[in-house]
């Protein structure tokens, strides 16, 4: 886009120079915090020539009389209030809020310093009757109807397991109670369901994804061992007739066949306990076909089923 | 803003560039909305800042300075109504790749609740914000990259008011195996499951209590011809009462639907909970008893059971033999 303006304003070449350079940098702030000396020398290399430090404070000035709040933290310029305002509603506000409390609760590093920069950015381009708005008002977070319930901490622990990629021995309540189970896992991510947080590994010993609602996990020690990556292959389960036509594919899903009056489905990923009672739920529809491990695993499932009522 | 001129150690005709001034001056200006070169010699004319300072070529420099500074403004014509018209500036704080992952990742773990009414605020939020991302890839990811992007909110709207009113609809629904009809249809609910949005209600053609998928309906229209409303009297009479019990991490990780209540809790007991259901389209209740497997026990409900043996007799059955390819 840059360039298209260039080349329409070098045929006009009458340009308010000086106008350019606090324009380049506005534009310089506007990325993020920065100090005279760096501000200097992006202003020297755009235009090839050596300026006195004192040209930044006059631009600083310049922005600062105009309306454009510079303040210094840390050696460094920032921008106090964005140049493109927004309006946002009690409605949107009411999500802000439930945005940044739900972000503490999930209590993932990498998602609270993200948003924290986001709302940091969104709050300096609130518009004046925004602004207006929160003073007048009490703005209450939207309210999820599921409670989310963490142990904060733990969170981490699991995150950290993923990141360091080292298998870990892990004890899981099987029936959320006192049955409890033992494993060797490869961790690969922490997710949530249904607002519950969740650890996503591979099962070394069974060769097949599994998942571990946090809560349930009642001991976790990391071994000095690295994760293999070696994992399994995908499963792959037909569909058939109408199934077949309206089935939409999982993010970790592709067709690999498909017929007048079915698709094959590839299956990468997945717990293959849950995938299981997924794929029950299309009846006589849906056959899963590789591996034979699965087909029997599913077989076992409806026989479990029809004990209770036999 | 004339009133910054004011601040202290901030002498307007002392160490400020008045060139980069009137630059700001005409880009604030045309954020407000766009303006012709007319409008914004007089709006300087009134600054007491650069109003003394003003050539004929000032307006066309200053425009050329903020176009090379990165800005895409429109040429005035009789198209634009003679005005400059800002249409890019690369001057707003902007949201990077990374917070575009972060507000994505955030969006991912809200569709597993279920909140449809949530994510479409959701949407509608983050469409808004859209704007402070500059990579189009990832703004892209923002606009379109959520469940409910092939859904015409116009459609949830008439449903549910026509579901508000209890009121008779024909809907029309491109189905994948019959392709465009119409349906006379009475919108009770919309659930969200498995990213997909369902609205249930009353269908003639299937004189039951069923399904649609909302991003196959392609239009709502209200009639009242069903005034008299025998069907749906018929139908209410076809409701199942189903009570059943749940144990392990069913039980644990268990959400009610609509049609359902939780009777009791024995957190002590091998079976967490009794759940009962007022079943109005047994398929769909049968597939929900089917994903708990042998976590959940009917006990009552003899129609329901039997329909859940044959069921199992028949996906026993293809796995009888050796795969289908």
């Amino acid at each position: 886009m840059t360039q298209n303006n260039n080349k329409t304003c070098s045929k006009e070449k009458k340009i308010a120079n000086s106008g350019l350079r606090l324009l380049e940098m506005l534009k310089a702030l506007s990325k993020g915090p920065m100090s005279s000396y760096e501000l200097l020398e992006i202003l020297e290399e755009k235009d090839q020539k050596i300026y006195r430090k004192e040209l930044i404070t006059k631009y600083l000035n310049t922005l600062k009389v105009i309306g454009l709040q510079v303040s210094k933290t840390k050696g460094k310029y920032f921008l106090e209030r964005n140049i493109e305002k927004t309006s946002f509603n009690k409605s949107e506000l009411s999500l802000i809020k439930f945005i940044e409390k739900y972000t503490k609760n999930l209590n993932l590093e990498y998602l609270s310093e993200n948003i924290s920069i986001i709302l940091n950015i969104l709050e300096k381009s609130f518009s004046q009757d925004t602004l207006e708005l929160i003073s007048q008002s009490n703005i209450r977070e939207y309210r999820l109807k599921k409670n989310l319930s963490l142990k904060n901490q733990e969170v981490k622990k699991y995150e950290n397991y993923c990141r360091e990629s080292l298998k870990i021995d892990l004890i899981y309540k099987t029936d959320g109670n006192e049955k409890t189970e033992y494993y060797k896992l490869e961790p690969l991510q922490v997710m949530y369901k249904n607002g519950q947080p969740v650890l996503i590994a591979y099962d070394c010993q069974n060769s097949t994804y599994k998942e571990f609602v946090l809560k349930f996990i009642k001991e976790a020690h990391q071994t000095p061992q690295k994760n293999a990556r070696n994992y399994v292959g995908p499963v792959t389960f037909k569909l058939k007739n109408r199934l077949a036509k309206s089935y939409v594919l999982k993010q970790n899903e592709k067709i690999i066949n498909s017929g007048k009056n079915f698709i094959i489905v590839s299956n990468q990923k997945e717990d293959t306990q849950l995938l299981i009672r997924r794929l029950s739920r299309y009846f006589d529809q849906c056959e899963i076909l590789y591996p034979q491990e699965l087909r029997q695993n599913m077989l076992d499932y409806i026989s479990e089923i029809e004990n209770l009522y036999g | 803003m004339n009133q910054t001129c004011h601040q202290k150690n901030l002498n307007p005709d002392n160490n400020i560039s008045k060139t980069g001034y009137r630059a700001l001056f005409i880009l604030l200006k045309l954020l407000e909305s766009p303006k012709s070169r007319t409008e914004l010699l007089e709006y300087i004319s009134c600054d007491p800042v650069i109003k003394n300072d003003l050539s004929k070529d000032s307006i066309t420099n200053t425009i050329n300075a903020l176009k090379k500074a990165g800005c895409i403004i429109s040429r005035p014509s009789q198209r634009t109504n003679n005005k400059y018209i800002l249409k890019y500036h690369p001057f707003s704080l902007s949201l990077s790749k990374e917070n575009v992952i972060a507000l994505q990742t955030i969006r991912e773990s809200l569709v597993t609740f279920g909140d449809w009414r949530l994510l479409i605020n959701l949407n509608n939020f983050y469409a808004k914000i859209a704007k402070y991302v500059q990579d189009s890839t990832y703004q892209k990811i923002l606009l379109y990259n959520h469940p409910l992007r092939d859904i015409n909110h116009q459609i949830i709207k008439r449903l549910m008011f026509h579901a508000g009113i209890k009121k008779h609809t024909i809907v029309t629904y491109d189905s994948p195996e019959r392709g465009k009809e119409d349906l006379y249809f009475t919108p009770e609910y919309i659930t969200m499951e498995n990213r997909k949005l369902y609205v249930w209600g009353y269908c003639k053609k299937y004189n039951e209590f069923s399904y649609l998928r909302v991003d196959r309906i392609k239009n709502v229209n209200f009639i009242n011809f069903l005034a008299e409303n025998d069907e749906d009297d018929e139908f209410q009479k076809s409701n199942i009462i189903v009570e059943y019990k749940l144990k392990g991490l069913s039980a644990v990780m268990f959400q009610t639907e609509i049609y359902e209540t939780v009777l009791e809790k024995t957190p002590d007991e091998e079976y967490k909970m009794t759940v009962k259901a007022v079943v109005n389209n047994k398929f769909n209740f049968i597939q929900r008893i089917l994903s708990f497997g042998s976590d959940c026990l009917l006990l009552s409900g003899d129609e329901i059971k039997n329909e859940l043996e044959q069921k199992l007799k028949a996906m026993k059955e293809i796995y009888s033999h050796d795969p289908e390819q």
